[in-house]
């Protein structure tokens, strides 16, 4: 038997679109009055995210990456370690206290999305940016059917054909494994595995850019967050959407994640590609972190 | 304890006013602080503006906003018109016009929309279009459209500040999956120089079209609620649709006004005793100009 | 004479294992040999003699602690493995890298076919021909039928390395990093795997092998590097030794 292959060596370029879609400077977000001495006082070495000057509590310092297009970049850490705050600022839950972020898709990735006047920053939300909640009630209106959920998200980006938005939230539903039957029920009926569904159609419907998924899977019975991280593979697989993962678990980075960054106390104590982390960790931090699970 | 009031009209008009009274009602103050919040909402089409609601000896509820924005404007030479539902002749119409007439004595007052320069309104708009010359104040009861969607008012202020209207798309939305159609039939939202979402008052939507693009002034007044906005001349005003369910107008069918026949004015219907329905022009001037020229046609 | 693919240059490798007690371990020090482009070199010696470790590290799967990895890619440019970014190195993993484990670590939940098409599909060949080129593979391998569309984490350490070889194979990397590719495997597809890789090579694909099964590996590669403690202590040209 011959093998009958064709070459893929040469198809197509080494490296891909180098051009970040979402690059983050800095992210600093202190809860509290604040002082000079705050970022200086707190962090791993501290182990501490609260200043002992004033009491403030550093959520998160210095959180620096980039994400390129389709690619996807895992945050872990203990609770209290800044991921979701970080996550939350990138969204516009929250304001940072300093730092800067670029989205490819705003103004050519040239203006700091976190100086834009609120009405940019909601556009930027509506039309570029996708997020999924732990928990589902801040993700989703539980008492609007979940096609008008879908909906929302396609109204805030202008769609304003009915039969348009009701195909694509049905098209979306039905990806997640949610019965086109149920499209017009409330979320509320719903199990937690089917509201993280829901929540995941809702975060695609606008065609973002990256979306930002905060501990997705924490809620769920293990065998109901197989199925969700499932989902989400083949979701990686069929569009060309970046991600932040936010998670305290290891297992759910490994699946989703191509590259990892560990947070402690607040700061970003080690970046790499994930296998890297995995095997070949270097801040003890890390290595206490991979030692403790059974992978 | 008499009261001084700085008045800059003469001591003329002031002499022929209610006695102990400033001319139309307000103190010159007050009437200051509403002007500055009516330039500030022509500035900004379709915003709200808050501004210090004033007592009038009419119960809050009762046009008490569109009454302080027409005192605060009228002066020597205008001529108010005042109308409830499109009738001059309602009681509340009434009250209004003689508040109007007897603290502001050199200010006329008409039921002809024509000869109007301002007019008062409390859920309609006249069909006969307006000039440019002409200011229409409409009485609001719930100026705050997205308060359907959002109760908490921080929140509603942060929603107009981002142009975030996508929960009151949603309503539209789910008002058709609900019902198949559009059914808000009142104060129908739309969005004003694509900026911000109002409510325009509950006119029927017949009226809305009127307001879009109009060569003459609009301004909200809602006196409750303590908000003014405005829709300046040839400015847009865009009923919220669907490009599958679009805007669209009360249809009165092959119904005609059963007074003067009119076929292109908003219809009431007049249940009669034997149980039959009547329709007639909701806006009265319009009505009786129509059988005025009739009767002067034939004559 | 032929181009230089990867130049490996005094690469070293350290382990301080903060956990225990900041207990410092050597992988491995001054390691430098060239992978000229169309050979197979092979890495031999014993368990924990620095082999694997090596491997890792020309994978990014390790970080190294000095020295350099300048490679050149497709398009004539030259990169250091060790410095290039890590979305630059998962680039490179995506058009050009290839590696077989020693052990296969299954995403749950993938069939067998699928998982192993799955670095085609990400070059954006179409799903159908992907999967036909991977089961070319599975055939030779001799994988049996009824256990493509399985998954592989139920399968036995023999399955899952054919699971894994055909995948390597399928998406014909320009350079392959194999990890004891045939542990598992008995000598009858052993035979069938060296005439497989001999296959690849022919079309151009460049291999780095560690193998502990010296036979096989001198029978496929140009040079054998031996290790020891953790540094190269034999270099030997298999090809010329059994001609001279």
């Amino acid at each position: 038997m011959t093998i009958t292959q064709t070459d893929p060596v040469n198809a197509g370029q080494t490296f891909r679109d180098t051009a970040p879609v979402l690059r983050v400077e800095n992210l600093t977000r202190i809860f509290g009055p604040g002082c000079p001495d705050c970022v200086a006082r707190t962090g791993p070495e501290a182990e501490t995210n609260t200043c002992p000057t004033c009491g403030s509590v550093v959520a998160c310092a210095d959180v620096s990456f980039e994400l390129r297009p389709g690619r996807t970049i895992g945050i872990v850490g203990e609770s209290g370690s800044g991921k979701t705050t970080a996550l939350r600022c990138l969204y516009g839950d929250l304001a940072p206290t300093s730092g800067r972020a670029y989205l490819s898709v705003y103004r050519d990735g040239e203006r700091d999305i976190f100086e834009a006047d609120p009405q940019d920053r909601r556009r930027i939300r509506n039309f570029h940016l996708g997020m999924v909640y732990q928990n589902p009630s801040q993700g989703l209106n539980l008492l609007i059917s979940s096609g008008g959920n879908v909906a929302e998200r396609l109204l805030a980006a202008e769609w304003r054909k009915v039969a348009a938005i009701r195909d694509r939230a049905a098209g979306l539903l039905g990806r997640m494994e949610i019965p086109v039957s149920r499209m017009d029920e409330i979320p509320a009926n719903f199990s937690g595995g089917m509201q993280q569904r829901v929540q995941v159609a809702k975060a695609l419907a606008n065609g973002p850019v990256v979306v930002l998924l905060d501990e997705m899977t924490s809620g769920l019975d293990v065998s109901v967050q197989a199925g969700v991280l499932d989902l989400m593979q083949d979701i990686q697989r069929q569009e060309q959407v970046a991600m932040v993962v936010v998670s305290h678990d290891l297992g759910v980075v490994r699946l989703l994640c191509e590259r990892t960054l560990v947070m402690k106390n607040g700061r970003v104590v080690e970046a790499g590609v994930t296998d890297q982390i995995l095997e070949d960790p270097h801040h003890p931090y890390t290595q206490l972190l991979v030692s403790s699970v059974n992978m | 304890m008499t009261a001084t009031v700085t008045n800059p009209v003469s001591t003329d008009q002031q002499a022929e006013a209610l006695p102990g009274y400033n001319y139309a009602f307000l103190d010159e103050i007050s009437k200051k602080a509403i002007r500055r919040s009516l330039l500030k909402a022509v500035a900004l089409p379709g915003y709200q503006v808050p501004f210090g609601s004033r007592e009038l000896p009419i119960a809050r509820g009762w046009g008490t906003g569109g009454l302080q924005i027409t005192l605060a404007l009228i002066g020597a030479g205008d001529t108010v018109k005042v109308i409830d539902q499109g009738e001059d002749d309602s009681v509340n119409a009434v009250n209004i016009r003689r508040l109007v007439e007897r603290t502001a004595p050199d200010v006329t007052t008409t039921t002809e929309t024509g000869t109007a320069t301002i007019i008062q309104t409390r859920h309609r708009v006249p069909e006969q279009p307006l000039r440019e010359d002409q200011i229409l104040v409409l009485q609001v009861p719930l100026p705050e459209p997205l308060r359907l969607v959002e109760r908490r008012e921080a929140e509603t202020r942060r929603m107009h500040g981002e142009a975030d209207y996508s929960r009151m798309w949603v309503a539209l939305y789910e008002d058709i999956v609900q019902n198949g159609r559009l059914t808000r039939a009142a104060g129908y939202p739309a969005l004003v120089n694509g900026r911000h979402v109002m409510t325009p008052s509950p006119i029927p939507r017949w009226d809305l079209p009127q307001l879009h693009m109009s060569q003459h002034l609009s301004l909200f007044g809602a006196g409750r609620e303590k908000r003014i906005y405005a829709v300046p001349p040839l400015t847009s005003v865009v009923p919220l649709s669907f490009e599958d369910y679009p805007f669209t107008i009360e249809q009165f069918g092959d119904r005609a006004c059963a007074r003067c026949g009119s076929t292109t004015s908003f219809l009431v219907a007049i249940p009669n005793e034997d149980g039959s329905v009547e329709y007639s022009c909701s806006d009265s001037d319009w009505c009786y100009s129509r059988i005025d020229a009739q009767e002067h046609g034939t004559a | 004479m032929k181009k230089t693919l990867l130049e490996v240059r005094d690469l070293s490798k350290h382990f301080t294992l903060h956990i225990l007690h900041d207990k410092h371990v050597v992988g491995f020090d001054d390691v430098s040999f060239d992978v000229p482009e169309g050979a197979f070199i092979g890495i031999a010696g014993a368990s924990g003699s620095g082999k694997s470790s090596l491997l890792k590290c020309l994978y990014r799967t390790y970080l190294v602690d000095g020295g350099s990895l300048n490679f050149t890619t497709a398009g004539g440019a030259t990169v250091d493995l060790v410095t290039i970014s890590d979305d630059d190195v998962l680039d490179l993993r995506d058009s050009e890298l290839g590696y077989v484990s020693q052990f296969l670590r299954p995403t749950p939940r993938v069939p067998a076919i699928d998982l192993a098409a799955r670095p085609l599909t990400r070059r954006g060949v179409p799903a159908a021909e992907a999967r036909e080129q991977v089961e070319e593979y599975f055939r030779r391998l001799k994988l049996p039928e009824d256990l493509w569309d399985g998954y592989p984490i139920l399968f036995s350490g023999g399955e899952q390395q054919r699971v894994n070889l055909a995948r390597a194979l399928a998406s014909l990397p320009r350079l392959m990093l194999l990890d004891e590719p045939t542990s598992a495997l008995d000598a009858s597809l052993q035979r069938e795997v060296v005439s497989l890789l001999a296959e690849a090579r022919d079309r151009g694909t460049t291999m780095v092998g560690v193998m502990h099964d010296t036979a096989l590996l001198h029978q496929l590669a140009d040079e054998v590097l031996t290790m020891q403690h953790g540094r190269i202590i034999d270099r030997a040209r298999p090809a010329l030794a059994t001609t001279a």
